[in-house]
């Protein structure tokens, strides 16, 4: 099989892109970075790319995780309603619950372990 | 016998001469009377000086007055006069008959002088105003059914009505006696102080609590004039508002800081408003003072107490984040990371290296916060050269940030100043860490030391966000952040100046800040080149 499933990475911080890109090609995804919140909305808006799920920062400048997620699930692309995981080091619940309530599908609390990270990419995308 | 016409007249006349004169001394007798009853304000003494008369116009064995209550539903025994005669349990008549006279409205007897059992005679004495009845006197005689006429009716019925008119009076007297003492209760139980003055300044009303706000010691104010004891701000304020409100009817509230007591100051703020008599006449000013500082401070404190849970959300996603890039790092490098992959390694290892920096930073200002709540922040003085001090935090960055250049500008021969080298090089690590922070790529972050006048300035200026105007006397308050969401978002504990400027300050030291918003900021340390 020679294709690979895509995960777009948005997060401002580039050491968790970096390490997240190394370990998810590690596990053969096909990981692709963003910067911040439009570069991501950019990627995944352009008809020519491919994206199966997506690693949403929720701390970020200029645009947050919330507000990306909400410009994914209001449009009108075929991948409106492809998964979404939230990244987060707010561990309050209410931040949890914000995000769940606006349609993400999961979330990670960092810091995080890689594995949990894995399964719960695995048991949307396999 | 037979007498003149002459002598007919004459008689006619003495006669009608000698009723005059009754008449007159009758009127004196029921003005003197009168006067006697209304000038009383007491009800017992009211009551008293009308039973005194009564016995004097006629003698009785007993006299007992019945006030009707205020409702006029029902009335009570309220004075009783003379011994109660034998078989007297009570000299109350039959409510039928007590009726009957009220509807009178005149001195009536009551005893059938027919009766040969009759040992008394009772009458009954309607205590009556010009407008309504406020009760009746009943009156027990001997039987001496002679002395009853009408002159003697109609000096009871006066004497009456003056004591209805009194009564009333007095019940009105002690009406406003309550209410003035409900306005005073209110007033005395208002945190606020409040003072009314007359047209021409003196006090007409003050409570206790504008003394207190105001810190007057003088006392007995009503009647004195408001520039007698009080002075200063406060006395050209109230000059300044009396003469406002007189002029336009209206002021805003004003603001004094006022020093009631020696090293106490307090902000007191003052309203006024005008007092009109019923006819909408102006006659006097009221004024309400309030103690600002005590709102203030719950206000303060209200914010910090918002800004220390701001404070601890911060403080966990600052620790978070250092900590999950450690973790995932250090993951990666035991579990993926092949062995012989040695670039990938020391390129880990690296990002682990620099996020403990961090971590360690963000742990030290955390104990420094601690201590300087404590009170245990001491400084260590040594002679230190703040040039090389800023080299050395320099060569901790330089690697660090992405497309930031940092330039140096130091005089030449700079002396060495007493100072905490760890402390001010926490200094400079916030302040550096702060210009990088929030400069975008490509900016440029300038250092730059100099000596003046038994100082040495340190300078960093950068070429970042810049902060509000609004916000720059609270950037060193403790947990205090820009609120930046709608610009950038950048991750701080609020600390880091806070402590700063403290260092700054226990080196009797000083620290500026000027910045434009969108083009940069500069803060300036200025150290004493020796400790004072």
């Amino acid at each position: 099989m020679d294709y690979k499933k895509t995960i777009l990475i948005i997060d401002d911080m580039k050491q968790i892109r970096d390490i997240l890109w190394f370990s998810l090609k590690q596990e053969g995804y096909k990981p692709i970075l963003a910067e911040n919140g439009q570069k991501g909305l950019d990627y995944l808006f352009d008809k020519d790319n491919r994206v199966d799920l997506v690693i949403l920062d929720v701390m970020m400048p200029k645009m947050n995780g919330y507000e990306v997620l909400e410009e994914i699930r209001t449009s009108n692309i075929p991948e409106s309603n492809i998964p979404v995981i939230m990244l987060t080091a707010k561990a309050q619940k209410d931040d949890v619950i914000k995000g769940l309530a606006r349609g993400a599908d999961d979330y990670i609390l960092k810091p995080y372990k890689f594995a949990d990270v894995l399964a719960k990419i695995q048991k949307f995308i396999g | 016998m037979k007498t003149t016409p002459l002598e007919k007249d004459h008689q006619f006349l003495t006669r009608t001469i000698s009723s005059l004169t009754d008449q007159i001394d009758l009127f004196e007798t029921f003005q003197d009377l009168s006067l006697k009853i209304i000038s009383q304000f007491d009800l017992e003494n009211i009551l008293d000086t009308f039973c005194g008369i009564i016995k004097e116009v006629m003698t009785y064995q007993s006299a007992t007055i019945y006030l009707f209550h205020e409702d006029r539903e029902g009335f009570k025994q309220t004075y009783r006069s003379g011994a109660a005669a034998k078989n007297q349990g009570s000299t109350l008549p039959d409510l039928k008959i007590i009726n009957w006279v009220m509807d009178q409205g005149r001195w009536t007897i009551i005893t059938d002088f027919q009766d040969i059992h009759a040992e008394h005679i009772v009458s009954i004495l309607p205590i009556k105003g010009p407008k309504h009845s406020v009760g009746f006197m009943v009156i027990v005689t001997d039987f001496k059914p002679s002395i009853y006429n009408q002159k003697l009716g109609s000096i009871l019925n006066f004497l009456a009505s003056q004591t209805a008119i009194a009564i009333e009076n007095q019940n009105l007297y002690a009406k406003i006696n309550n209410s003035n003492a409900y306005m005073s209760n209110i007033l005395e139980s208002i945190s606020n102080g409040i003072m009314s003055i007359n047209m021409k300044g003196d006090v007409t009303s003050i409570n206790k609590n504008t003394t207190a706000i105001l810190g007057i010691k003088t006392k007995h104010l009503v009647g004195k004039h408001y520039q007698h004891f009080l002075k200063g701000n406060l006395k050209k304020e109230i000059d300044e508002l009396f003469s406002e409100i007189l002029d336009k009817g209206f002021a805003f509230e004003s603001m004094v800081n006022h020093s009631p007591y020696k090293e106490v100051s307090i902000i007191v703020g003052i309203t006024v408003s005008l007092l009109s008599d019923k006819n909408r006449k102006t006659i006097g000013v009221i004024f309400i003072f309030r103690d600002l500082s005590a709102s203030k401070e719950i206000a303060r404190l209200t914010k910090l107490d918002e800004m220390k849970s701001e404070f601890v959300s911060n403080v966990s996603h600052e620790l978070r984040t250092p900590l999950s890039i450690i973790k995932s790092y250090s993951e990666a490098l035991l579990t993926q990371v092949k062995p012989e992959d040695h670039n990938t390694r020391e390129q880990f290892l690296s990002v682990i290296d620099n996020e403990t920096d961090r971590l360690a930073t963000i742990v030290s200002n955390l104990l420094d916060l601690s201590r300087i709540e404590s009170g245990k922040f001491a400084l260590d003085y040594k002679a230190v050269s703040l040039k090389n001090i800023v080299k050395s935090v320099i060569s901790v960055f330089k690697s660090k940030p992405a497309n930031i250049s940092i330039l140096i500008d130091f005089e030449q021969d700079l002396p060495k100043i007493e100072a905490d080298e760890d402390k001010i090089r926490e200094v400079l690590i916030n302040l550096i860490a702060n210009s990088i922070k929030f400069s975008p790529t490509g900016g440029t972050v300038s250092i730059s030391v100099e000596q003046q006048d038994g100082f040495l300035s340190c300078s960093v200026s950068d070429t970042g966000i810049g902060i509000p105007k609004n916000k720059i006397t609270h950037i060193f308050e403790k947990f205090f952040r820009v609120d930046n969401s709608d610009t950038y978002e950048i991750e701080g504990t609020g600390l880091g100046l806070s402590i700063v400027k403290h260092i700054i300050d226990s080196h009797n030291g000083k620290i500026s800040v000027d910045s434009v918003l969108g083009e940069g900021s500069v803060f300036t340390v200025y150290l004493p080149l020796t400790r004072s």
